[in-house]
């Protein structure tokens, strides 16, 4: 820990003018602070000096600073200067830079405070500086970009002391005046590598102060002139970004650079630059590069956003390389238009693909954008083969095209088992009211059970995307159906698609003689979808004497317990409660506890523990215990 | 007689790289080792050795390199890399810049403090490498564009830990809002957790002690100012003191806030005016970073982001609320009203956003394309923005007006100096 000497409080005070005594106390407070005692009297200051006019304030806190204060106190202090500080505080601030303990959070307080007086401080302050707090005053005086500082800059650029070289250079590069930009050129021309890099970062300050033609001349210098990688990326990226399309040349020729990031760079930095032309260029430079290159040219090609481009990027669908088809496949998910439909399913067919393309090509087709993709798919379904069409099909659903359930409709018709199982399911994801009494009369006529599922869950969305009312047919249907597996099928349709009309129906099935139909109606209920029939299930549960059909209804009762909801968590807790209480096998007493957290209550706590006797649930009650011990103190 | 060298022996020499870089080669997923994507690794603490698992859990990679200052981080992660790759081909370093001198290391994971982000990042950009770095961007405004300048100087391709834009649910909530789902969007309520977690029960050692022989202390600051070692100050805990990060705001501001900002389509914005309230504890001697907060954030086109953390009124995630429904999504789940909206399909004619196959195969996979990934350095600075100025909204006590488009403060010219902060020397960016 580092203490300076004796506090003397008065001094304070009595050295500035008008001072507040609010602060005077408050600074009295922090003269003995040190890094392990409590904030408090920190944060007084700081609510002082928050809200006191800062010349008053400022005066009082380089006061502090002459007095014998513990360091930590004065690094505080020094803190505050830097965000209130003016070139009053200046003087204080460099005296403290001679010193080791102190040269630091001086510093700090000078990179921030505004005008010239702190620049002549550091400057001044150079010499007289401690050998290890040069480089930051180098630097500070580069973030200040201190244009009157070059001379001193340059000449520590060109010393032995490799960290000060480093540090001057960057400074140079950050002032970038023209003085710093000729300073820069002689010391590449001594061949100090520091300065190639601070050349490019000199570059773009030329630019961003509006000096384009002197930055574009030094670019082209750096481009010119450097063998180093890094140097010669700045360069071309300046070029790219302040000429677009005249630095089309110096990209084209760096794409063939040996060396590789170069050539990555150089590709990256033509995707930004606009027009047809470019894009031709590019398209030129495909055959000539590696597959690594042809992977990021083809990348960039997709990127462009110039639809010229995409037939280059569909013709390396059948490069040599793989990894160049699987890149080509990806850029068509960014590039693709309707005319890449019917290939990239025929890719996510083919056995002949790898399996990254046909990945690939899978998301290409859900993802390509574009209304004119969606009409090419669902024209595309009918006459395709059957892999070709379940990949269209399966693409369709994804993309929820709702013009192709027609189309799907007649596909689940299809005399090929794949086509019509993957016509279902894009169906749950397309058919609306349009297609309810086609899917109703395909789930009345199967004979086979797993199409009658099927068919069961595309009536269920489709249903539940169509107006109020819809379900009658689905009532008017159960009512007629002759078979128990039909019906059963009919109540799961019920409950999945959740409209009003039907929920007396399934309340009443729970009392039926056969028990499928009850198990059908207690699944129903489980998959509504809000929370309506909880208590309807859970009083269920508490008479019926069917085992499996109180277990199926205390876990719906679960299940719709968890639905988003304003219930109170007491109300929550008593049907928990409940549950915990009905159940006779350790899984659903488990379910119980792994809600409880959710409801962080006494009452929650309370079944937890009761639970841990239990060896069954033992350790799954101990962890409810933990959880809600802690969130209910 | 001319004598072999193997190419292991001559890396051992110095004289040849150990792995050959992805970049000279042919590139795909299931390649040889000699073809996969060298990666170092800097910063090897908990967070570190986590995304160290994750890339081992990627095909096409392998750990080259382990970095840290503290001994014990180290061998931990030299073992982890080392058994999963059954051979000890993982060097280890203490300091980050040999490992961006190795020219047969294709890109860096760093996982480092927040004070660190800024001069590890533009050093190792600037070797060449690309790099998959942590939330928030860094420790301040200043250096987090430094760093999206770096990245764009140098044509690198960066990643950000904000892994949940490679997370379906959320890209799907906020392709709802991007697509008018739930009409024009009034508010975003983002909700963070509060507090000062006390990760490894060392918030009480916060008395100045003599460092651990196994970490280089003075190295551990490195930029920041010369405070004594407690352990309360350094790993894991060093989020709650303002001189290495920024609270939970900054430390989560990399979660929920840029997934508002996806939602919003302010990846290229941010806030015009930012408003914010603090608590602050003076329990600990070192944390001294608000314990609950408030920011409101006004956007161009009128939406407000409210950020919460330590209050109990706004839940967790981020809430898109519309002139015609709302849309919740968290790490839990997804939420809307009305709730048929979260059976509804992005149609063909609408906005897709950046489809990530997941977050750390998406930065692989850039490495090899040159694709910037979904959480691109430029992004993340724009994510982070809002917890820079709401940071600074609380230490100035003022409202903070901001140009998005200058990316500058307006007419505060004190408050614009909380910007960037000096660095200790010799560091610098």
């Amino acid at each position: 820990m580092r203490k300076a000497g004796l506090f003397l409080p008065l001094i304070l005070a009595l050295s500035v003018q008008a001072a507040d005594p609010k602060l005077d106390a408050a600074l009295a407070g922090v003269v003995k602070y040190d890094y392990d005692q409590n904030r408090q009297p920190l944060f007084d200051v700081e609510e002082l000096v928050r809200t006191l006019p800062a010349a008053e304030v400022e005066l009082q806190l380089a006061a502090f600073l002459k007095s014998d204060a513990n360091l930590a106190a004065k690094d505080f202090v020094c803190r505050q200067l830097s965000l209130i500080g003016s070139e009053a505080a200046v003087p204080v601030l460099e005296s403290m830079l001679a010193s080791a303990d102190t040269v630091e959070m001086a510093r700090y307080a000078l990179e921030r405070i505004p005008g010239s007086a702190p620049l002549d401080a550091l400057r001044n302050g150079l010499d007289k500086a401690p050998a290890d707090a040069k480089p930051g005053i180098v630097n500070t005086l580069g973030v200040r970009r201190d244009t009157k500082a070059v001379a001193a800059l340059e000449k520590l650029a060109s010393s032995s002391d490799a960290v000060l070289v480093g540090s001057a250079a960057a400074a140079l590069g950050r002032i970038a005046s023209p003085e710093a930009v000729a300073a820069l050129g002689a010391l590449r021309d001594k061949g100090v590598s520091a300065a190639l890099e601070a050349s490019v970062i000199a570059a773009e300050n030329l630019a961003r102060d509006g000096n384009r033609a002197e930055a574009l001349k030094l670019f082209e210098t750096l481009n010119a002139s450097s063998s180093l990688a890094v140097t010669r990326i700045g360069a071309l990226r300046g070029l790219a970004t302040l000429s677009g399309e005249k630095a089309a040349p110096q990209l084209v020729a760096a794409m063939s650079d040996s060396d590789t990031q170069v050539q990555a760079a150089a590709i990256q930095f033509l995707q930004t630059v606009p027009g047809p032309a470019i894009t031709s260029t590019m398209i030129e430079q495909l055959p000539k590069l590696s597959a690594p290159g042809r992977v990021r040219l083809v990348t960039a090609l997709a990127l462009r956003g110039d639809r010229s481009a995409v037939p280059a990027v569909r013709a390396a669908l059948n490069d040599s390389a793989p990894e160049v088809r699987v890149a080509a496949t990806e850029a068509l998910a960014i590039a693709g238009d309707s005319g890449s439909v019917v290939t990239l399913a025929e890719i996510a067919a083919s056995s002949s693909s790898d399996e990254a393309q046909r990945d690939a090509a899978r998301i290409a087709l859900d993802r390509m954008q574009g209304e004119d993709v969606d009409r090419a798919i669902v024209s595309a379904i009918g006459p395709a083969v059957e892999g070709v069409k379940i990949e269209l099909v399966r693409a369709a659903g994804e993309r929820g095209i709702v013009e192709a359930s027609d189309v799907l409709l007649s596909e689940v018709r299809s005399p090929q088992r794949g086509v019509r199982s993957a016509a279902f399911r894009a169906l749950r994801e397309t058919a609306g009211e349009a297609q309810v009494p086609a899917l109703l009369e395909l789930l009345l006529a199967t004979k086979s059970a797993a199409e009658r599922r099927d068919s069961e869950r595309a009536l269920s969305a489709a249903l539940s995307r169509s107006p109020a009312g819809r379900s009658a047919d689905v009532v008017a249907a159960y009512q007629a159906a002759d078979t128990a597996a039909v019906r059963v099928s009919l109540l799961q349709v019920m409950g999945q698609s959740g409209t009003a009309e039907v929920l007396p129906l399934l309340r009443t099935t729970l009392s039926a003689e056969d028990p499928e139909l009850v198990r059908a109606a207690i699944l129903g209920l489980t998959e509504w979808p809000n929370d309506e029939p909880l208590q309807e299930l859970l009083a269920f549960a508490g008479k019926v004497e069917n085992p499996t059909h109180q277990i199926l209804a205390l876990r719906g009762a679960l299940k719709l317990l968890e639905h988003p909801t304003d219930r109170p968590h007491g109300e929550s807790v008593d049907v928990l409660a409940a549950v915990m209480q009905l159940a006779q096998q350790p899984d659903e007493k488990k379910a119980v506890l792994a809600q409880l957290p959710s409801y962080p209550t006494r009452e929650a706590l309370k079944i937890a523990e009761g639970a841990v006797s239990e060896p069954a649930v033992a350790e799954e009650a101990k962890m409810a215990v933990r959880r809600l011990q802690r969130s209910v103190r | 007689m001319r004598s072999r060298i193997t190419r292991r022996a001559a890396a051992k020499l110095g004289l040849a790289p150990l792995f050959v870089p992805a970049a000279a080669l042919g590139l795909n997923g299931s390649t040889p080792a000699s073809d996969r994507i060298a990666l170092g690794f800097v910063g090897v603490g908990q967070r570190g050795v986590n995304n160290m698992r994750s890339f081992l859990a990627e095909p096409g990679c392998q750990v080259a390199a382990a970095c840290d200052v503290d001994q014990n981080h180290l061998a931990g992660a030299r073992d982890t890399a080392n058994t999963h790759n059954g051979n000890k081909d993982c060097r280890t370093y203490h300091e980050m810049e040999e490992v961006f001198a190795r020219s047969d290391i294709d890109a860096i994971v760093m996982s480092l403090p927040d004070h660190w982000h800024g001069i590890a990042s533009v050093q190792a950009l600037q070797a060449g490498k690309d790099v998959f770095g942590e939330k928030p961007l860094s420790h301040n405004w200043a250096e987090a564009r430094a760093i999206a300048d770096a990245v764009a100087r140098y044509g690198r391709v960066w990643q950000t830990g904000s892994w949940q834009r490679s997370h379906a649910s959320f890209r799907f909530a906020c392709e709802l809002v991007r697509n008018g789902r739930i009409g024009k969007v009034t508010r975003v309520e983002v909700g963070l957790p509060g507090g000062h977690e006390d990760f490894d029960g060392l918030g009480h050692r916060n008395l100045p002690e003599k460092p651990p022989r196994e970490l280089d202390y003075n190295r551990w600051l490195g930029p920041a100012p010369f405070a004594p070692y407690a352990p309360a100050r350094v790993h894991r805990t060093w989020r709650w003191n303002f001189d290495y990060g920024g609270g939970m705001l900054l430390d989560w501001v990399g979660h929920h806030v840029d997934i508002a900002h996806w939602g919003l389509g302010m990846d290229d914005s941010g806030p015009e005016e930012v408003s914010a309230t603090g608590e602050f504890s003076t329990q600990n001697p070192i944390w001294n970073t608000p314990v609950a907060f408030r920011v409101e954030a006004r956007y161009p086109g009128g939406a407000e982001v409210l950020i919460s953390g330590g209050h109990d009124d706004i839940r967790l995630g981020a809430k898109f609320i519309g002139e015609e429904g709302w849309i919740w999504v968290d790490r839990a789940g997804l939420e809307a009203e009305p709730k048929s909206l979260l059976q509804s399909k992005i149609r063909g004619g609408e906005t897709r956003l950046y489809y990530s196959p997941g977050h750390f195969r998406n930065f692989l996979d850039c490495v090899k394309t040159r694709r910037a990934p979904v959480a691109a350095a430029e992004t993340a600075l724009r994510s982070a923005t809002p917890a820079y100025l709401g940071l600074i909204s609380i230490l100035t006590g003022r409202t903070i007006r901001w140009d998005p488009k200058k990316e500058k403060i307006v007419g505060d010219a004190v408050a614009e100096r909380f910007l960037s902060r000096p660095m200790r020397s010799p560091w610098r960016l």
